[in-house]
């Protein structure tokens, strides 16, 4: 059973990226464009993950995560950000990890993976 | 028995009434029209009293009066005076009082008239019986004539004293009083010459006042100097009445005999007035035949002495009083004009302190303080110079002096002034127009130092004690400065200390050397109140430079400021720079993020060829991308101003027009142009105003895709309005879309930079427009509401002209 992913992503050209990199990886991926897409999609289906960007026009990622665990905290998030500056204080932000966007995208890969993982046994 | 009356009245109405109201009341009238008349019918029959009323003769009243006495001479008749009702002002003599025996003033009622007649027939009727008494008296003892004669006198001097208490009763000046008391005196004893002096309590003279032994009309009055121990002085002491049977025999005093009464008299006696216990004066009776007085003479003036005496102290009073008044008004008159002149002055001061009070240039103050000390009117002094003490260097300066330096000069200034008039007034009307010159006082003056230390100078001191100082004799002083003494030339110079509340700022040193006036008290306390007010707007003046230096110094303190706050806001800028690169990465790592991603992935895998022209387009579009932000963020940050140059802006917008022909097209937007033609050209620089443009252009298009996508209007409904016109000072370029139009907080953050809603946007676009246009002197209005689109309105300066550019 493949795991659902919700990319929460702007950047179209982004988007196919992502998209054709995780479905590589077996993994199911829907795409929200914007944080009140990605809510919508969260109030009728279940996912395994929630990758998240931060920077985005109307509703910002940051906003977007605190509706999302108003909604469902079972689901674990990764931010995912150009940004580099708010790694420090994510935690607060009840995240379970923050990937700096790289061309390289192994770590986001890895991260994942891990979540997805500790996120199982942890449910289990 | 009635009563005869007879009446001289010339008018006939007036005729009537007299014989009506005289018969009515139970008299015999008899009315005649003239003097003459009376005259004759007083020869005929006997009359008991003449009315003189109205006439209208060629002769005199007095003439007159004097020809009815003559031809009633053997029988006394009296006669009423009926006086004109203005008589007492036009010159009525008072001499008549005497001469008739009433008189009556018009208007007069019937009944006083009546009454006024019914009282002299009673007195006349007393007298008649009474002499009638005196002739049964006689007829009946012969040996009783002289009693009877002393009743007679006793009757005569009851009726003189009755008639001088009249005269007292009326208010009138001592040498008419003594005129009247003189005709009465006559009918007690004879004389060839009469005179009272009397005593003046003031002075040691004493007033003569003489009835004019030549014409007894004229009474004379005159100063004399009396011996207590000659002649009529002596009486002065003893009091006692003195006869004096022939005046040769008293060779010492002969010529004050004469010089009292006249050069004719023999015999004399002198009475004293003696008013109340008080010796007023003496009377003094004179004949031109020796020893024509004996003591019965004597005894009958002696009983109407004092109510004589009482009535010369009365008009004496009251002239004395009158002169005393008239001496009061005098002073009083005197005072008012001192007071007048004093007002004068002061008034002066007080305008001069105003002028003062408006002048905050210290030299022009200094000038018209010195100016008013010497303009002639108010103070009138000739010269003035003032100094000042610089409390620092422990010295006293000369300042500023201003006056004649020589006798000839001050002659020619002085007929300057006198020929216009000029006074203090017309000094200050035109103070500005006399502009201090470079006279050789003030060249001395300014020469003139003065250590503090100098404790004996009369400057000095003057500063020290706070004092006025006079002083007299300069130029055998020591304490006096040299060049006052030598320069000046002045001998008699006052110090008047120039003090702002307790603090002493210097002097004023004036003089009147030229005017060779001596310097009064009146002009130091002028001119100390006149330095009081001085001192205070000197001290104002003084101020005021300070506050002016204070305001200078702020200027520069402000200058300073403006100076940091630019570097500051070039740190500002800096700070931004920061802000921005933190974006910039940002900016550029999502790009790079999927250009290294796709890259990355064709790397690894081989793929179909569709995907790599997927991928590959997918980086040439953000490696494009990156270079519009790298774009961006250098006009941003491009330090350069622009270049300006004359151009058309219609041709930058048609450029532009055709640059974005393809955007228009793909979203099938409608542009419509309404450039004017003519338009002037203006200054700006047409790279970056072109960038502006396109900068607004593209958002307006942007703005109506995504209309389009949402569903707001087919394709082809939508346009973009471009037009130019000119507004007052400006250019006027308005851009106009029906795009989705943008909320208040959008609108508010517009411009700022970095603030975007677009996905992939940088936020920077109208950042860039608006440095632009501010650069170029101008301003953006922005119109827009959501659902209708937006207008950007650009607004450019007129300008042609490079001077004026920022
Ligand atoms: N004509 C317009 N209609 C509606 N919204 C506009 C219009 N022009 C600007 N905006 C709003 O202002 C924001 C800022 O515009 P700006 O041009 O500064 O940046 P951007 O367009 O977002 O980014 P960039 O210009 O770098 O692509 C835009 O994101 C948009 O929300
Ligand atoms: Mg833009």
């Amino acid at each position: 059973m493949n795991e659902r992913i919700l990319l929460i992503e702007d950047d179209v050209n982004q988007q196919i990226l992502y998209e054709q990199e995780l479905v590589q990886e077996k993994y199911q991926v829907v795409l929200a464009s914007s944080a009140q897409e990605a809510l919508d999609y969260l109030k009728k289906q279940t996912f395994d993950l929630i990758i998240l960007d931060i920077c985005m026009p109307g509703k910002d990622g940051i906003e977007a995560l605190s509706e999302i665990m108003e909604l469902n905290n079972k689901i674990p998030v990764i931010i995912n950000t150009a940004y580099g500056t708010y790694k420090e204080n994510f935690l607060t932000w009840s995240a379970e990890a923050y990937v700096v966007k790289s061309s390289d995208l192994t770590e986001l890969k890895t991260t994942i993976r891990n979540v997805i993982d500790r996120n199982k046994a942890g449910v289990d | 028995m009635t009563e005869a009356i007879l009446v001289v009245e010339s008018n006939e109405y007036e005729r009537k009434f007299f014989h009506n109201t005289l018969a009515i009341h139970g008299f015999t009238a008899e009315i005649v029209p003239s003097v003459s008349d009376a005259v004759e019918q007083l020869k005929i029959k006997p009359f008991d009293l003449v009315i003189i009323s109205h006439f209208v003769e060629n002769i005199s009243l007095s003439d007159s009066i004097l020809s009815v006495r003559k031809v009633c001479d053997s029988s006394y008749v009296p006669i009423m005076l009926i006086t004109d009702s203005d008589s007492d002002h036009n010159g009525f003599d008072h001499n008549y009082i005497t001469d008739v025996d009433d008189y009556l003033p018009r208007p007069f009622s019937v009944k006083m008239f009546i009454a006024r007649i019914r009282a002299m027939f009673r007195i006349a009727h007393l007298e008649k019986s009474l002499s009638y008494c005196h002739l049964t008296v006689e007829e009946k003892s012969k040996n009783g004539e002289k009693k009877i004669t002393k009743t007679r006198s006793q009757v005569k001097q009851m009726l003189v004293i009755n008639k001088i208490l009249n005269i007292i009763a009326a208010d009138i000046n001592i040498d008419v009083l003594f005129g009247a008391l003189a005709r009465e005196i006559r009918k007690l004893i004879a004389f060839d010459a009469i005179s009272i002096i009397l005593k003046n309590s003031y002075q040691d003279v004493q007033r003569l006042v003489l009835i004019d032994p030549e014409d007894n009309s004229r009474v004379i009055t005159k100063n004399i100097y009396l011996l207590a121990s000659k002649g009529p002085g002596r009486v002065f002491l003893t009091r006692q009445i003195m006869l004096v049977g022939n005046v040769r025999k008293d060779m010492d005093s002969q010529i004050e005999y004469e010089q009292v009464l006249s050069t004719q008299v023999k015999s004399v006696v002198i009475f004293p007035l003696i008013s109340k216990g008080k010796l007023i004066g003496i009377l003094n009776v004179g004949s031109n035949k020796p020893k024509s007085y004996r003591k019965g003479d004597i005894r009958l003036v002696k009983k109407v002495l004092s109510p004589i005496a009482s009535s010369i102290e009365n008009a004496s009073l009251y002239s004395e009083v009158k002169a005393l008044t008239e001496q009061l008004q005098q002073t009083v008159n005197e005072r008012n004009k001192e007071i007048e002149n004093k007002y004068y002055q002061l008034s002066l001061l007080n305008k001069v302190g105003n002028a003062m009070q408006g002048m905050h240039e210290l030299d022009r103050l200094l000038h018209l303080i010195l100016t008013c000390v010497t303009a002639g009117g108010a103070i009138g002094f000739n010269r003035a110079m003032l100094l000042l003490v610089n409390h620092e260097k422990g010295i006293v300066k000369g300042m500023m002096g201003v006056g004649p330096a020589t006798a000839e000069e001050a002659g020619r200034i002085w007929d300057k002034l006198s020929k216009e008039n000029w006074r203090l007034d017309d000094f200050l009307a035109h103070i500005d127009e006399y502009p201090s010159q470079k006279s050789a006082v003030d060249e001395i003056t300014r020469s003139i130092r003065l250590s503090l230390d100098n404790e004996s100078d009369f400057v000095i001191r003057s500063i020290m004690e706070k004092k006025t100082f006079l002083i007299n004799d300069a130029l055998y002083e020591k304490r006096v400065h040299p060049i006052i003494k030598e320069k000046l030339h002045t001998n008699e110079f006052v110090i008047v200390p120039l003090l702002a509340r307790d603090k002493v700022l210097g002097v004023i040193i004036a003089d009147k050397l030229f005017s060779g006036k001596s310097i009064d008290k009146d002009s130091i306390q002028l001119l100390t109140m006149f330095a009081n007010q001085a001192g205070l707007a000197i001290e104002r003046a003084d101020a005021y430079e300070k506050l002016t230096v204070k305001i200078e110094e702020l200027k520069e303190a402000y200058e300073e400021l403006k100076d940091t706050q630019n570097k500051l806001v070039r740190s500002e800028r800096l700070a931004t720079i920061g802000k921005m690169a933190a974006h910039v990465a940002h900016e550029i790592r999502n790009p790079l993020t999927t250009i290294g991603g796709f890259a990355h992935a064709m790397m690894k895998f081989s793929h179909d060829m569709e995907k790599v022209k997927r991928n590959s387009k997918i980086i040439y579009e953000e490696v494009y991308r990156l270079e519009r932000i790298l774009q961006n963020v250098l006009d941003f940050t491009k330090p350069g101003s622009p270049v300006f140059e004359l151009g058309c802006i219609n041709e930058v917008i048609d450029e532009i027009i055709n640059f974005l022909q393809d955007d228009f097209e793909n979203c099938n937007i409608t542009l419509r142009k309404e450039l004017h033609l003519d338009i002037p050209r203006i200054l700006f620089d047409a790279q970056q105003i072109r960038q502006a443009f396109i900068n607004l252009i593209k958002n307006s298009i942007y703005s109506i895709s995504e209309a389009i996508k949402c569903g707001n209007g087919s394709s082809g409904n939508h346009l973009i309005e471009l037009s130019t016109t000119t507004e007052n000072e400006y250019l006027k370029i308005k851009i106009l879309d029906t795009g989705v139009g943008m909320t208040p907080t959008v609108i508010e953050n517009l411009f700022n930079p970095f603030f975007t809603t677009k996905p992939g946007g940088s936020g920077l676009g109208l950042a860039v427009t608006h440095k632009i246009i501010e650069e170029h002197g101008g301003f953006i209005d922005v119109i827009s509401k959501v659902g209708s689109g937006s207008e950007f309105i650009i607004y450019l300066p007129l300008r042609t002209d490079l001077s004026g550019t920022p």
